[in-house]
């Protein structure tokens, strides 16, 4: 028996990853009534925060690394699998995506760089270079071929970043790079300091100001500093201006494992845009699938402990990832299924290289879609009012390839392009 | 020349059989030199499941090896305590299981002097509340759960104590042979790859599966079948004691609470070489199959990890049988001198984890025959306590993070300090990253290293940064992450569902996308990392 049902809406978007909260700040955007409904907060989290498109050129082999690509969209002129989800998108999908989302990064104050030509080689925490396409200003001063030596701040205390190591592969790869130590005041000592405490610090002006004046004596001859990724949650433009301002440095940050402190800005980002234009969001609630048959949705249900809601739609996107996300489950070895409308998810034989390092075949398991990326029946057919977009696609390797922001920016404005709203 | 040393007894094998046969000599006063090609347990020890036998479970088809057993069970509970957990265990019977095995399993108690107490089968779920409401039959022994790393460390420790000497990453090149005598052998120094001769009186072969391959280059034939057991950790403590299925022994009878964790092995399957064998999809499904009869909830708490041993099982009669769990679990002391013609060599063959000090013993007395200089054992009257007040205990690891000033933690699955990590890489300077793990935990939590590899490395990298080496090469510090790694991954293949594969996602797009780690320079190509290929 289905609930009462709670609202209505023209979209609802499950998930609230960088490809939900986009779909659904694109409709919102686009006036239609909008709610984005996720279990818990996506991938931005856990990300750099930056905007991959397309980072590598195939490799040659399984054991060969995977090379650099220095233009992303030359890059996209040489993927010819029509199945690959930025193919479906397109690019002229792709590239409104990208000029929207720095719209929205304008609008909040937090400038996202670069176009579509063109890939920063920004180094990780580890001292490896990583293309991307998009990055905030407090990144893209760290690009290795740009001149000036890499001087990476080792804050003692903190133990998510190690200068030592990460220089040591930058100059191991010819570029000139060094270790800093630089000491932050007043970390926690109760607990670990994460990297999201010290970016609350570095809200502040008072503490800004404070770290400026000890670190000053220290910079004499530097020309760059790269700091792991803190650089301020609430106010990360004004905190990286100012402190490359008082510093006198172009000053550059690393993206660190999770918490991800410039993931979370892009989240803040584009939520922001969602509710600006009226666009709700929940999150917690486990969502299903409401169907009646394969097909068509009437929208989905969303189950909290003691209550399960219907909330109606036109359309329903789903947004919900690949295997990390809840997206797609595996319950048994080799078994996988969809979790919303337990839509046919398409595989293969094979599912894992010997080889950690290797491509694995299970990441291009997924759903496939029609042109409009309306999932495929068990029949074969489209469903008419469901959509799928970002991780939950079938036919890419994003960590292997670089695109993962990509598909996810491509994959959304196709998606709410096709309703004609 | 390489350099010349020279010993009374050389042991090869830095496994239990080996260490306490070097703590044994080194007791008796022999001057002693322990060679191991890895780190401690590098083998079979630290692949082990942890049960230390009562004995009960050989009773029935090897009466010999369950009497050593339930002897050596009372002798290491006396030796060790720090290393194991007196858990006590049952035999259960499902009502599956044949009725009729229980007679000569209790007979066969009996016969051992192994105490088995007949409960009741409600007594027995209202203690372990997991366990099958099909129950028909239960029998509490005195099986207990042990720590192999920390036992190493302990007798490694014992073995100094008493003047020996234990190198690790020494690997033997091979034996010296001179007129039909085994004088001694030539080593690498894996660290710089140096060559180092050791002359010794008498060469004790402890290398328990790979003994065929060392008695080998002496010229002499022992046939070692390397039975694989493979095992599963479930991330739970299912049972407060260690149960056993009460029928004759097979795959996936034994559950044994290590910890924090559970348990279930193993299959037993002949191998060819014990350095490349497979663990089989269908083994995994069936240890699951056979942990949901002894627990029906089994299937929902997650697998953490799978790997496999190598039993070091002896064919006395030299290939009578090619069915492993056939073979003896007894083990053999072998004098090639009288077996082969070939002085100077005795290998110790068989036995088990449980048995390591009796194996050791009888290996000692024959070699103070040989050399002509018998004196008594007296390692069964030791007491080793600890050097290290149990890195393995969790409540101790808890109460070593919560002082002030806090030490910083490094992994929060298990709980492992900075400290504990520097100190750690000040005595292994090793730069392998799975020793760490051994000696630490690292990386052995739910989260399989997602989050603590990449510290480790950096501490690593850090440490090797001194003044007279201002800057060590990246790409071994590298390697030791990647290997680490790969080494993670060999054992949460087999097991890769459900909040595993969740897992794996999130730490490949840790070190594959957000790190670039695999992109770094390495000392090594990657296939040249560890891996164990599922069929």
């Amino acid at each position: 028996m289905t609930p009462p049902v709670q609202a209505r809406y023209d979209v609802i978007v499950v998930g609230a990853g960088l490809a939900g909260l986009l779909a659904g700040a694109f409709a919102a955007r686009r006036g239609a009534r909008t709610l984005v409904i996720a279990r818990g907060l996506g991938g931005t989290h856990l990300g750099p925060g930056t905007i991959d498109v397309w980072g590598y050129a195939p490799a040659a082999s399984a054991d060969t690394p995977r090379a650099l690509a220095p233009n992303p969209s030359a890059a996209l002129d040489a993927l010819t699998d029509p199945l690959h989800p930025l193919n479906v998108a397109g690019r002229p999908a792709l590239a409104a995506a990208l000029g929207e989302l720095q719209t929205m990064g304008s609008e909040a104050g937090y400038a996202l760089r670069g176009t579509l030509d063109h890939n920063y080689f920004l180094p990780t925490a580890l001292g490896a270079v990583r293309p991307t396409c998009l990055a905030p200003d407090s990144m893209v001063a760290g690009d290795v071929r740009m001149p000036g030596e890499l001087v990476l701040a080792d804050v003692p205390g903190f133990r998510d970043f190690y200068a030592d190591l990460a220089a040591a592969n930058l100059r191991a790869a010819g570029h000139a790079a060094r270790a800093l130590p630089l000491e932050l005041p007043r970390l926690p000592t109760q607990r670990e300091a994460f990297a999201t405490d010290l970016a609350r610090l570095l809200d502040q002006p008072a503490y800004r100001a404070e770290v400026a004046e000890r670190w000053r004596p220290h910079l004499t001859g530097v020309t760059r500093l790269g700091l792991p990724a803190i650089l301020g949650l609430a106010h990360p433009e004004a905190a990286w201006r100012e402190l490359s301002e008082r510093l006198g440095v172009a000053l550059f940050e690393l993206p660190l494992p999770p918490p991800s402190v410039p993931g979370m800005r892009l989240f803040d980002v584009v939520r922001g845009a969602l509710e600006r234009a009226g666009g709700r969001l929940i999150v917690g609630p486990l969502v299903r699938g409401w169907a009646d048959e394969p097909g068509t949705a009437h929208g989905i249900l969303s189950e909290t402990s003691g209550h399960t809601r219907a909330y109606a739609a036109q359309h329903v996107i789903l947004a919900t990832g690949g295997f990390r996300h809840g997206g797609l489950e595996s319950p048994a070895p080799g078994q996988v299924r969809e979790a919303v409308f337990n839509l046919p998810v398409t595989t293969g034989l094979e599912w894992f290289a010997p080889l950690y390092w290797q491509p694995h075949p299970y990441a291009r398991f997924g759903l496939s879609v029609d042109q409009a990326l309306h999932p495929l029946g068990v029949d074969g057919v489209a469903w008419t009012n469901v959509q799928a977009v970002g991780g939950l696609l079938a036919g890419a390797d994003r960590n292997g390839e670089g695109c993962r922001e990509g598909i996810d920016l491509a994959t959304a404005y196709r998606a709410v392009q096709a309703l004609e709203l | 020349m390489p350099p010349t040393l020279s010993t009374e007894i050389l042991v090869i094998g830095g496994g239990a059989t080996g260490l306490g046969a070097a703590w044994d000599a080194a007791r008796r006063g022999y001057k002693t030199l322990l060679v191991e090609k890895g780190d401690l347990t590098h083998g079979t020890s630290g692949r082990y499941h942890g049960l230390l036998h009562s004995g009960a479970r050989y009773v029935v088809r090897d009466p010999r090896s369950a009497a050593d057993c339930a002897r050596e069970n009372a002798t290491l509970k006396r030796l060790m305590p720090s290393a194991i957990e007196d858990t006590g265990g049952f035999f259960v019977a499902l009502d599956e299981d044949p009725p009729e095995y229980v007679a000569p399993f209790l007979a066969g108690c009996r016969a051992a002097g192994i105490p088995a107490t007949e409960i009741t089968p409600a007594e027995a779920r209202r203690l372990e509340p997991l366990l099958s409401p099909r129950l028909a039959r239960a029998f509490h022994v005195p099986d207990a759960a042990c720590d192999s790393f920390d036992a190493a460390h302990l007798v490694s420790a014992a073995v100094t104590a008493a003047g020996g000497e234990v190198w690790l990453r020494h690997k033997l090149v091979r034996l010296l042979v001179e007129g039909g005598r085994v004088t001694g052998a030539e080593l690498e120094r894996l660290s710089d790859n140096t060559r180092l001769t050791v002359l010794a009186d008498l060469v004790l072969n402890c290398t328990g599966a790979w003994a065929g391959q060392v008695a080998a280059l002496a010229g002499c034939e022992v046939r070692v079948t390397p039975g694989k057991g493979t095992m599963i950790a479930m991330n739970y403590r299912l049972v407060n004691r260690v149960v056993n299925r009460l029928k004759p022994p097979s795959d996936g009878d034994i559950l044994v609470p290590i910890g924090t964790v559970a348990v279930i092995g193993t299959t037993d399957i002949a191998v060819d070489n014990p350095d490349q064998y497979a663990i089989q999809p269908w083994e995994i499904e069936h240890l699951l199959d056979e942990g949901v009869k002894l627990i029906p909830r089994f299937r929902e708490f997650r697998a953490l990890r799978a790997w496999a041993g190598v039993r070091p099982l002896y064919d006395a009669a030299q290939g009578s049988s090619t069915e492993s769990r056939l073979l003896t679990r007894s083990h053999a002391i072998l004098d090639h001198a009288a077996r082969d013609g070939v002085e100077g060599l005795v290998s110790v063959v068989g036995g088990k984890f449980t048995t390591f000090r009796l194996m050791a013993e009888e290996a000692v007395d024959l070699a103070g025959t040989k050399l002509r200089t018998a004196r008594p054992c007296t390692t069964a009257q030791a007491h080793l306590e600890p050097p290290r007040t149990g890195f393995h205990v969790l409540r101790r690891r808890l109460a070593a993070s919560e002082v002030t000033p806090r030490p910083p933690l490094v992994c929060e699955c298990e709980l492992v300090t900075r400290p504990e990590v520097e100190a750690a890489l000040k005595v292994s300077q090793s730069l392998v990253l799975n020793d760490l793990r051994r000696d630490l935990r690292l990386g052995m939590g739910p989260c399989q290293a997602g989050f603590c590899a990449v510290r480790a490395a950096g501490l690593i990298h850090t440490a090797r940064t001194t003044s007279a080496a201002p800057e060590p090469p990246v790409a071994d510090t590298n390697s030791a992450l990647l290997e680490f790694l790969q080494e993670r991954w060999k054992g949460l293949q087999p097991v890769m569902w459900g909040a595993n594969l969740r897992q794996m996602e999130l730490d490949l797009n840790i070190y594959r996308n957000l790190l670039g780690a695999d992109r770094l320079p390495t000392a090594r190509p990657p296939e040249t990392y560890p891996t164990e290929k599922t069929a």
